[in-house]
């Protein structure tokens, strides 16, 4: 068991005021088997013209995949919208026995595989029929090769893909950031008949946060961070996941004005 | 009787003032047409009414079980009843709504199921509608307008008296009300193509008429804002916004129309929504074709009402004689609703024939292919006289917390052209009224 500390540190300026602002967010760790939650706490505040602050009220609920949410809305004109969650975790090694609910076998719009992928699948992982059982460590090893093979076809660049890229576009180009590289993985799984949702959350060492990719084997789901090329067991601080990245945004807003936005984000985790 | 088939004018002449008026979208255009009255009555005897009223509550419950077990126990795909794959991967089916369960357990609060009549007499349902059908102000507003124009007809007939429709609704929504707040009829706007309606109903039911932008989630509380911005709590939404566009925060992100939280504010059981979001997996075309195992399943009943003759490509067997018989088959494209994405096989040239057989192999769950029905044609009165056209019949079913009734009434609508089997109103259909008559003394005659 390893304990760590985090803290998830986000702001949003406004160059003019906005008012009517209702806001959803998915900022606070997931109850988890492999993942405690202790003192975990987090604060909306929101900044007027005049330069004060205050806190504002939040509710609390869960969306349809459990991930926790944290929601509210402010009616008055404010120039800054600022939140901080922090708090520990215990871990154990990422694992989490359950079942594979069918949605995660699915192509979603973001996850759709298309024939050049399908095929890239085959190669690295022969078509198993979903009927038969495997020898055991079967799906395991083929989720590995999938996930070096993706690695191993994208590379990390930044700018060149938006919230909307498809993973068949991701694959194409063969670059993105880690949300296209779970895109990728995700269909290359679902393509093998493995199911697999996307998972995010908080990474020790990374500035952003972080997506990786959870697949089901014989009653486990285990996670693969094809960005890094591993399997994940310890110091992901798991937030939300879903069936691609849509579902699990961690910031999400509507308000009524025209300004400019200047997104500021620092993510700490640190091992204690 | 024949006073108020004289009449068709006057009656078409008060629906057009009283601005009874069904909105198209064509090629990016948009059109406000006249909902055209045929004043010849669809009569429905007391047995076959008896009959109907039966079949369809039996299917409203059976369908509003099936809703409450997708999104919770989910046993009917744990039994092998419905195969998995149908439900996710059907547009309709709303992961968001996993686990919620809406006031009174009811998904399907107001519900209009299609039916055909065959020529032998025989009913089949064509369709299920659990999102947001439209048509039942039609009926009701020609009712009193007819009313109007010949009172005789209905002094001299016995015919159950449809003008209790708001009040069924009213009833609807208060016995769903979570706190004792506002009634709300929720509205895309007048661009909507059933704005008249919305409009009518909530001023039939005392409902509050609410735009995009009068409602707000606050606190995990609806409430309608006024024009000067003073605040009051909501308890029933009434909402005809689709569910795509009903929360920005959980689904279509770039919708204006939508309640940014409502769906936090639903699933924490501070307001009810009529009808709950992620009923599309109960009326998906494919999946109609389980709803009389669905009745079986969950009610211990057989199905009092019969589906049309239906095929699954997905299944091989079904797929075979669905490739070898196109030709006098209707194929659906079952991701599509209105009228659109229905073909007839053998309307279609060789070509296009061939490329929808491609379609059926390469892509199986997207189709269902029905056996044509012999629709009995009704009387409707035209220039000339009288002719005969193919008509539907919607029932509207209305489930509260303590029943599920049905509206002694429907909108029946009739195909303009002699050829024509598609009925649908955005397809440039018209409608007629629906007599569920009390006795046998006054079955009017023949016209």
């Amino acid at each position: 068991m390893k304990q760590f500390s985090y803290r998830y540190e986000s702001s949003i300026r406004f160059s003019t005021p906005v008012s009517a602002h209702s806001w959803l967010l998915r900022c606070m760790p997931r109850t988890e088997p492999f993942q405690l939650t202790q003192q975990c706490r987090m604060q909306v505040c929101v900044t007027f013209g005049d330069g004060t602050s205050l806190p504002v009220p939040v509710s609390h609920g869960r969306d349809g995949f459990g991930n926790a949410l944290q929601t509210g809305h402010v009616a008055r004109e404010h120039v800054c919208f600022s939140i901080i969650s922090e708090g520990t975790v215990r871990q154990t090694p990422y694992r989490i026995c359950g079942t594979a609910h069918g949605m995660y076998l699915e192509d979603t719009v973001l996850t759709q595989a298309g024939p050049e992928m399908e095929s890239f699948a085959r190669q690295h992982c022969r078509r198993m029929p979903v009927s038969c059982s495997l020898p055991h460590g079967a799906v395991l090893d083929r989720a590995l090769s999938l996930c070096s093979a993706v690695h191993g076809h994208m590379s990390y660049v930044t700018g060149v893909t938006t919230v909307t890229t498809t993973a068949r576009q991701a694959f194409l180009t063969g670059q993105g950031v880690c949300q296209d590289y779970a895109h990728v993985l995700i269909a290359l799984l679902r393509s093998c008949g493995i199911p697999a949702r996307y998972a995010c959350g908080y990474l020790s060492g990374e500035g952003a946060t972080h997506a990786w990719v959870e697949f089901f084997d014989e009653g486990v789901w285990r996670a693969l961070d094809p960005t890094n090329d591993r399997l994940l067991n310890y110091g992901c601080i798991k937030v939300a996941h879903g069936r691609d990245s849509a579902d699990c945004p961690v910031n999400r807003g509507v308000f009524t004005g025209t300004a400019a936005q200047q997104n500021t984000l620092v993510i700490k985790v640190e091992e204690v | 009787m024949y006073s108020l088939v004289e009449s068709r004018e006057a009656v078409n002449n008060w629906l057009e003032r009283y601005g009874v008026r069904f909105g198209i979208y064509k090629n990016g255009t948009f059109r406000e047409q006249l909902f055209p009255f045929d004043p010849i009555p669809r009569v429905i005897t007391p047995e076959e009414w008896d009959y109907l009223e039966k079949g369809l509550s039996q299917r409203v419950r059976a369908l509003n079980l099936f809703l409450a077990d997708i999104y919770g126990e989910k046993n009917i795909i744990k039994n092998n009843i419905v195969p998995k794959s149908f439900i996710y991967a059907s547009k309709g089916y709303l992961p968001q709504c996993e686990g919620i369960r809406p006031p009174h357990g009811v998904f399907a609060h107001i519900a209009g199921i299609d039916l055909v009549q065959a020529r032998d007499g025989q009913w089949f349902v064509l369709e299920d509608n659990l999102r947001i059908p439209s048509g039942a102000s039609y009926p009701l507003i020609a009712r009193t307008i007819t009313r109007k124009v010949s009172p005789e007809t209905f002094s001299a007939n016995h015919i159950e008296d449809n003008r209790n429709y708001p009040g069924l609704l009213r009833r609807t929504m208060d016995s769903m009300n979570v706190n004792g707040g506002l009634n709300v009829i929720f509205t895309p706007g007048r661009y909507n193509s059933a704005f008249f309606e919305h409009s009518y109903l909530a001023e039939r039911t005392g409902s509050v008429l609410a735009f995009p932008g009068d409602l707000v989630v606050e606190d995990n509380h609806v409430y309608y804002q006024g024009i000067f911005h003073e605040k009051t709590l909501v308890g029933a939404i009434y909402r005809r916004v689709s569910d795509e566009y009903l929360d920005p925060m959980v689904f279509e992100p770039t919708s204006l129309l939508g309640v940014p939280n409502l769906m936090q504010a639903y699933a924490a059981g501070n307001v009810a929504l009529l009808n709950s979001p992620g009923n599309g997996v109960a009326d998906d075309k494919g999946l109609y074709y389980f709803v009389p195992r669905m009745v079986e399943y969950y009610l211990g009943e057989k199905a009092i009402l019969q589906n049309a003759p239906t095929y699954l490509p997905y299944y091989e067997e079904d797929r075979e004689y669905v490739l070898a018989n196109t030709e006098k088959l209707v194929i659906k494209d079952v991701s599509e609703a209105g009228g659109y994405g229905v073909v007839f096989g053998r309307d279609l040239e060789r070509d296009r024939l061939e490329k929808l057989k491609e379609l059926i192999r390469t892509e199986p769950r997207r189709w269902i292919a029905q056996e044509v029905i012999n629709f009995k044609d009704l009387e409707t009165m035209d220039e000339r006289g009288v002719v005969y056209r193919k008509a539907d019949l919607r029932a509207f079913v209305l489930s509260s917390a303590e029943d599920t009734v049905v509206w002694k009434s429907g909108l029946t609508r009739f195909a303009r052209q002699a050829d024509s089997f598609v009925v649908n109103s955005s397809q440039g259909g018209g409608f007629k009224d629906t007599w569920v008559m009390r006795d046998h003394q006054s079955l009017p005659k023949s016209f």
